[in-house]
């Protein structure tokens, strides 16, 4: 199945947990793959199949993870290939159940109704698309009955906009939909499903969840729909026009963010529990239309004893070098960074900067970051060291800097505080929490670094330079870093809290068979 | 965390109307329009050689031999005439037009060679004249086949001044040159009549490679299948066959026909009343022609520009409406005045046949050609306007349709006896048309659906 090399799950075996990935392990390396990494890692008792769902094809090269051993199945699904050869036009209309029941579908999403109207709708769609997901995609794309409720969905909503955006617009967030629910006919059999997101991958989630009937887990890093709304308020390829009197966004703007907020919707029906790995993102989840009791927290966690003899490699002076250890992609702000370390570097005569991460995922980017360099005159002062191993990189580190515009609860911070090494971060995400402490005695153990704004650069060089220049400040937040994440945030902690959602899944599941 | 990205992005564009756009196949087969010219210059041969009192039964020859060579040349040159001039149109719609000059000479090679060998096997094969005669056969067969294939080439261009005065001053140069000729006997009419079209084909090539010059050798891309639509070979060999079956169906019967030089065989009782009749699609062409290259233009410009450049729905719907308009105008248009011709032509019938000198039992005859020629020129109009919208299977199957629906009637017909004479292909162009007629009725009629998901 696997085209890269994974392994298969033998006929007739059964996967204990399936991953439903989308864009991340084992093809991508980032916090969420290396948390995947380590939870399949950490958990040798269970066996694991693996579901990814990717963009394009070509972008994905090799395995970036030798998978454990308890990693018993790999397929992969690209969203951007082209159907199977069907056998063309269907025959007149198309079915009539399935256009009513999309309909129904929609008009549910778009009134907001309550969660058991929406299930009720959406049962009848997943049943008829997983019936035949190839007729029903080339429904989709040829039946009368699919123009005429495309069209009159248009004439309701936004009858002036360009017909023709309208309409590949549509079709373009609904044709993945397609290949999911093609995908989701050959999952191997698996006693409980775990998405690591809404999306694409949420919707798989969906679909399983219904036509396996077994338990469903989500856990968030980032919230997807958020994401998504960020990236398509800033996305060019969408020909927007503000002419249509739609405000700020434009309609085609507000179709895409509807529709993976809808996703998002029917991933929070669909799945218990709802996990997130902060209270923020929690809060969000519930305001994004997932039931509270559901939802819980759990954070991540590192492996802390792998970091703690690090800490003995420690120079005794405090090395001048800011590192951000991360992908080199606008969602970490590299550019930030860039421009913090030209103040830094005229007022620490040896600062110097690092970018610890690989940056093939968008060269477009990381060309503009270092021509960025060279304006700025920072050759030789920043550096671009492509991935390199944590354990390689922190403790020639004086501070962690993370000026990410979104993070969730981004691990190298941790890893940092756990090699000894103090934290500027954005405030994003959970970084605050992180480093100045969630409340009472976590909070009592003081700060273990600094929060700064987001595309803050003066403010992210003032307090480096604050740190760097003060040494006993520098002790106190080294001190307290490491206190926090020997005490809350250790990957023990985290394992026995997923064992325990696992292990709860696989007893609510009812027994496997017919 | 790493999302997917927007893959989609790209997919949002792939597919343009780049297909439905691709130029236009129109005129290729109005294209065949210039035959008409050579059946008005073949009856005046004829009725000049009897009224000067010369050789009647030599120009007999001579104009049953020059129908055999048009209907096989039409039906072989057919194979490549509509898929190249949809090639030469896909080229210059991506920009790539340079590269025409270059494969117009290609197609001709291999037109040349192709006919070369066809005729060359009828000649050698089928005759057993003086090797002058077969030698002027083969060579006006393939230079028909040229001509046709450069002909088809102009009406796509829409350059039908020149082709128009190519194509006259070609027949007038055969006519002039077949009836000095004529003491040559039958080589002799054919050899004024090779002159001419010659001529024509070097008129057609120059005009063509004025408008795309040859950069290098000559290039054969037209036969790389990705780059060619092959069923536009089978349709435009099917439609000349359509055309011309019944009356290889009346020569193929030794009761309705008679055999004069090598192969070329002769029907009395159909040939002439058939032939006299296609002169009466002049009015509707004409019309249907100016009609086409008006409004109907006009309204689908406009209707695929709206669709591209994404106007709103309701703008895209008035468009096709005002699309549909230009349409039924046309093809009403073609009804209307090839209904007015026939049936003028039905009251005045004798006469004009006595004009001809042809004998007054072949008026019945003549009514019914009448009747099936229109219903071919009308089909002709339904045919334009699919290939507009690029249905090309559809006109596949009409074609195939037409062929079959001929062929089997004109045997049926055959077997009935003079009577029913002609009937076969009235039947099968009118059954066709009504077909056609209803098929485009209901492409129409969806128009915007049939653009955006078909």
């Amino acid at each position: 199945m696997s085209r890269f090399g994974g392994p298969t799950l033998a006929a007739g075996a059964t996967a204990d947990v399936t991953l439903l990935l989308e864009g991340t392990y084992p093809f991508v390396s980032g916090g969420v793959s290396s948390w995947v990494h380590q939870i399949i890692r950490g958990l040798p008792e269970l066996s694991f199949s693996i579901v990814f769902l990717g963009g394009a094809v070509e972008r994905y090269e090799r395995l970036r993870y030798t998978l454990p051993d308890n990693v018993v199945h790999l397929e992969e699904h690209f969203l951007s290939e082209p159907p199977p050869p069907g056998s063309g036009r269907p025959r007149g209309g198309g079915d009539a159940a399935f256009f009513d029941q999309s309909a129904a579908v929609h008009d549910a999403l778009r009134d907001h109704v309550d969660a058991a109207t929406l299930a009720a709708a959406l049962d009848g769609l997943v049943g008829s698309l997983l019936s035949a997901p190839a007729q029903r995609e080339r429904e989709f794309l040829h039946a009368e009955r699919a123009w005429t409720d495309i069209t009159g969905r248009y004439e309701a909503g936004s009858p002036r906009l360009s017909f023709l955006e309208y309409f590949w617009t549509v079709r373009s967030m609904h044709a993945p939909l397609f290949l999911v629910a093609r995908a989701a006919a050959r999952v191997p059999p698996s006693r409980v499903f775990h998405v690591v997101s809404t999306g694409f991958a949420g919707f798989l989630g969906v679909l399983l969840r219904r036509a396996r009937a077994r338990p469903l887990v989500l856990t968030e890093h980032g919230i997807y729909t958020k994401e998504r709304r960020i990236e398509l308020l800033q996305a060019h390829w969408i020909r927007d026009d503000s002419t249509g009197g739609d405000g700020p966004v434009g309609h085609l703007r507000q179709l895409w963010i509807r529709f993976f907020e809808a996703l998002g919707k029917m991933t929070y029906d669909a799945a218990d529990p709802v996990l997130s790995l902060y209270e923020g993102n929690r809060a969000r989840q519930i305001e994004d239309g997932a039931t509270p009791a559901r939802t819980r927290v759990v954070p991540n966690g590192i492996e802390v004893e792998r970091f703690r003899p690090l800490r003995a490699q420690r120079t005794e002076k405090v090395p001048h070098v800011l590192g951000l250890v991360g992908r080199v992609v606008p969602i970490k702000d590299i550019k930030t960074f860039v421009r913090a370390l030209r103040v830094v570097c005229s007022e620490v005569q040896d600062a110097e900067g690092w970018v610890v991460g690989p940056d093939d995922e968008d060269p477009a980017y990381a060309e503009e970051c270092r021509q960025l360099v060279a304006t700025l005159g920072l050759e030789g002062r920043v550096r671009f060291l492509g991935f390199q191993r944590p354990e390689d990189v922190f403790p020639k580190l004086g501070l962690n800097v993370l000026t990410s515009i979104s993070e969730a609860q981004p691990l190298v911070v941790l890893e940092g505080f756990a090699c000894g090494v103090p934290c500027v971060a954005s405030d994003v995400g959970c970084c605050r929490e992180l480093v100045e402490g969630v409340a009472g005695e976590d909070r009592a153990l003081g700060a273990a670094g600094a929060i700064v704004g987001i595309a803050d650069p003066a403010g992210t060089a003032r307090a480096a330079i604050g740190l760097l220049r003060d040494e006993a400040r520098w002790r106190d937040a080294q001190r307290a870093g490491i206190a926090r994440v020997e005490r809350a945030y250790t990957q023990a902690s985290m394992l026995e809290r997923y064992r325990a959602v696992y292990r709860q899944a696989l007893d609510r599941g009812s027994p496997e068979g017919t | 965390m790493a999302g997917i990205g927007f893959a989609l992005r790209g997919q949002l564009r792939k597919e343009t109307y780049a297909s439905v756009l691709r130029a236009y196949l129109v005129a290729g087969i109005i294209g065949s329009g210039p035959w008409l010219i050579s059946i008005a210059s073949m009856l005046f041969i004829g009725v000049f050689t009897q009224a000067v009192g010369g050789p009647e039964h030599v120009a007999t020859q001579f104009l049953a031999t020059v129908t055999h060579l048009m209907a096989l040349s039409l039906i072989a040159g057919g194979v490549i005439q509509l898929l190249f001039v949809r090639f030469v149109a896909d080229r210059v719609f991506e920009g790539k037009a340079s590269a025409v000059g270059a494969n117009i000479v290609g197609a001709l090679v291999v037109t040349t060679l192709g006919a070369g060998v066809f005729g060359t096997a009828e000649a050698a094969l089928f005759f057993d004249e003086q090797y002058a005669l077969r030698a002027v056969f083969a060579a006006t067969f393939v230079t028909l086949c040229d001509v046709w294939l450069l002909s088809a080439l102009l009406s796509g261009m829409k350059s039908y001044r020149g082709l128009l005065g190519v194509v006259a001053g070609g027949y007038l140069v055969s006519v002039v040159a077949s009836l000095s000729l004529a003491r040559l006997g039958l080589a002799g009419y054919l050899t004024g009549f090779l002159l001419g079209h010659a001529l024509m084909l070097v008129g057609l090539l120059a005009l063509l490679l004025r408008e795309y010059p040859v950069e290098g050798a000559a290039r054969f891309e037209f036969l790389d299948r990705k780059k060619v639509f092959w069923d536009l070979a089978v349709t435009g060999a099917l439609f000349n066959l359509a055309i011309w079956v019944d009356k290889f169906v009346f020569w193929s019967s030794p009761v309705t026909s008679e055999a004069l030089v090598g192969p070329v065989r002769y029907s009395v009782v159909y040939d002439v009343p058939i032939f006299v009749a296609y002169l009466s699609v002049v009015p509707g062409m004409s019309v249907f022609f100016v009609r086409i290259e008006t409004d109907f233009a006009e309204s689908y410009d406009a209707f695929f520009r709206a669709v591209r450049e994404g106007e709103p729905l309701a703008e895209v719907r008035r468009l096709r409406d005002e699309l549909v308009v230009a349409a039924r105008a046309g093809v009403y248009d073609i009804l209307r005045i090839q209904g007015m011709t026939a049936v003028v032509l039905l009251l005045v019938g004798e006469r004009l046949l006595g004009f001809f000198h042809i004998p007054f039992f072949y008026a019945y005859l003549f009514r019914i050609d009448v009747v099936g020629v229109g219903f071919q020129v009308f089909l002709l109009g339904l045919f334009t306007i699919l290939f507009y919208l690029d249905y090309r299977k559809l006109v596949l199957g009409l074609c195939a349709l037409f062929a079959a629906s001929n062929l089997v009637l004109s045997l049926v017909t055959l077997r009935l006896g003079p009577l029913f004479y002609g009937f076969g292909f009235a039947v099968a162009a009118a059954l066709t048309s009504l077909v056609a007629l209803s098929a485009l009725s209901r492409r129409l009629d969806r128009l915007e659906y049939e653009t955006f998901m078909r």
